[in-house]
């Protein structure tokens, strides 16, 4: 699939929070949507007995993006060059050890994890982040997002990130 | 971020080189060869974390070693270090190895986490100076001695556990642990961790606590077979675990505490049940236990012995891990040390929700960003 949208790549939890505030169906129409194949399989073993699950239809899912399968190479590039690489659960790391193996100047990556901002930015993806926020402003949602979907909260780490560096 | 986290990772990657390499029984020279490295030096930099692999060093040592990325990389595991004693019986194998893997993954989580967050622990560890021939009255004194040492006061067991953190540094968890498993102890270099099975009655569960609290106090003088069945067969890992028990016994239920409560019993000529429940709930112990410390004592004999644990209120099932614990990772988080997903599937959570309750069952805030 290659359409003239902007490439979106998501890991398990924006597209559980896309689907909570109920703005999947534009980002679809509206972005070209990637995630890794680590990221589908975490959707499909999602704890129905869990308080804060959200229902997702994991094949529709499949249907709306394109997804992507690491060779152990990636996931070593990523793993020798970022600290926090180790510190991550598999479909995060799998996403940013994708995204860091591509030409990523065209790339939007969509994370609200805090340790996934840090492994992000050590792998040279600071710039290529973008809060679920500003996805939904695009996509002319007014979506009530947790905080770590915020530009608020992706400001702070990256800010923290950098001075670190 | 902490820096602790960039500092450690050349060292884990070389540990861990070494480990499989041991493992493999190759010397540093016979893995250059394979590696193709010229020189030992370069692997020997390398195992002791001075140098970085790069992205095809690592891969050609993957492939030597026959070993996946995550063992390299992953900071929550215990490879080729850590020494667990569980006290089990009926669990089966496959069961004990399950739990040490992840019950591994605790103890190497909250270790690495101490690393990141720089906490300084003592270097100096209480050890008891016994052996395989002491009495088990030179145990029981040791039980008795350490009530005294760490202030304990009238119910031991209710203050057992803040001692064991204050004085030992030593992590203790209260866990779920598969059928047949009541406790476990873990010795690892800055991670001792003492897990006791919560389902447990509040009397065993104290007995575990005090029975493991022993093989850290021991663990280089008398370490202790990998699991204690109960009816260990050889004669020296039995006589361990009935020192064990005996220091457990009287750290629990020193002379001091118990002969007033006796003389009690005989002035007001209670009923010796109804006495031994009240003096068990009393005390956070079993009466089986009672009944044996008494016996031990030379108040009883064997013959008066409960055979059938009594009941005690025992009061609530203690929450899951420690709020000592569950402090660590919320640090862990809010230091971007752990990523919320990862944490979920490490403590075994449903889901956010059930990581959100794990917090609130501590009394503690829910982190930012769960």
């Amino acid at each position: 699939m290659s359409t003239n949208r902007p490439v979106l790549y998501l890991d398990t939890c924006a597209i559980i929070e896309a689907h909570r505030v109920g703005c999947w169906r534009q980002m679809v129409t509206r972005y070209e949507l990637h995630t890794v194949a680590e990221c589908r399989d975490e959707l499909r073993s999602g704890n129905a007995r869990d308080s804060e699950y959200i229902v997702v239809d994991v094949d529709q899912v499949e249907r709306d993006m394109v997804i992507h399968g690491l060779s152990v190479e990636q996931r070593i590039a990523a793993g020798v060059k970022s600290a926090s690489f180790g510190v991550l659960d598999a479909g995060e790391r799998d996403l940013l050890a994708w995204c860091a193996a591509q030409a990523p100047t065209a790339m939007i990556i969509t994370t609200g994890d805090r340790a996934a901002i840090v492994a992000a930015c050590e792998l040279g993806l600071r710039e290529n982040l973008q809060p679920l926020e500003e996805v939904t402003i695009a996509i002319g949602v007014h979506a009530d997002l947790k905080k770590h979907y915020r530009r608020a909260w992706l400001a702070e780490i990256c800010t923290t990130c950098a001075l670190e560096f | 971020m902490s820096s602790g986290k960039k500092e450690s990772f050349a060292t884990r990657v070389g540990a861990r080189i070494r480990v499989a390499r041991k493992e493999l029984k190759l010397t540093q020279e016979e893995l250059c060869e394979r590696i193709g490295f010229n020189d030992r030096q370069t692997l020997t930099s390398i195992e002791s974390g001075m140098r970085n692999v790069s992205a095809e060093e690592l891969m050609r040592f993957m492939a030597v070693l026959k070993r996946e990325l995550d063992f390299f990389t992953d900071p929550f595991r215990l490879e080729g270090e850590g020494r667990f004693s569980f006290r089990a019986k009926g669990a089966g194998d496959d069961g004990l190895k399950t739990f040490e893997e992840t019950a591994g993954q605790w103890v190497a989580f909250w270790r690495e986490q101490r690393r990141y967050q720089k906490v300084d622990a003592s270097p100096c560890r209480l050890q008891l100076t016994l052996t395989d021939r002491s009495a088990f009255e030179e145990a029981q004194a040791a039980g008795e001695w350490l009530a005294k040492e760490w202030k304990l006061g009238d119910v031991p067991a209710t203050r057992l556990v803040a001692a064991i953190e204050e004085f030992m540094s030593v992590l203790v968890l209260y866990v779920d642990m598969p059928h047949g498993i009541s406790g476990a102890a873990c010795q690892v270099a800055g991670g001792d961790t003492i897990m006791v099975n919560r389902k447990e009655s509040v009397g065993r569960r104290n007995f575990d606590l005090a029975h493991e609290l022993f093989h850290v106090l021991t663990w280089a003088a008398l370490p202790p077979e990998r699991v204690d069945r109960e009816e260990p067969a050889g004669s020296r890992a039995k006589r361990v675990e009935q020192l064990a028990d005996n220091f457990a016994s009287a750290l629990l239920m020193p002379r001091d505490i118990l002969l007033p409560l006796w003389e009690v019993r005989k002035e007001t000529g209670m009923d010796m049940k109804e006495w031994s429940i009240s003096v068990a709930t009393q005390l956070h112990v079993s009466t089986w236990a009672l009944g044996v410390r008494l016996k031990t004592l030379g108040l009883i004999t064997e013959a008066e012995i409960f055979k059938r644990d009594e009941e005690i209120n025992g009061g609530p099932v203690p929450a899951l891990f420690s709020r000592r614990f569950m402090e660590c990772a919320s640090q862990a988080l809010e230091q971007a040390d752990v990523s919320v997903m990862r944490l979920i599937k490490l403590l075994g959570m449903t889901g956010r929700g059930g990581l959100k309750e794990l917090f609130k069952s501590q009394g503690l805030p829910e982190p930012l960003g769960v």
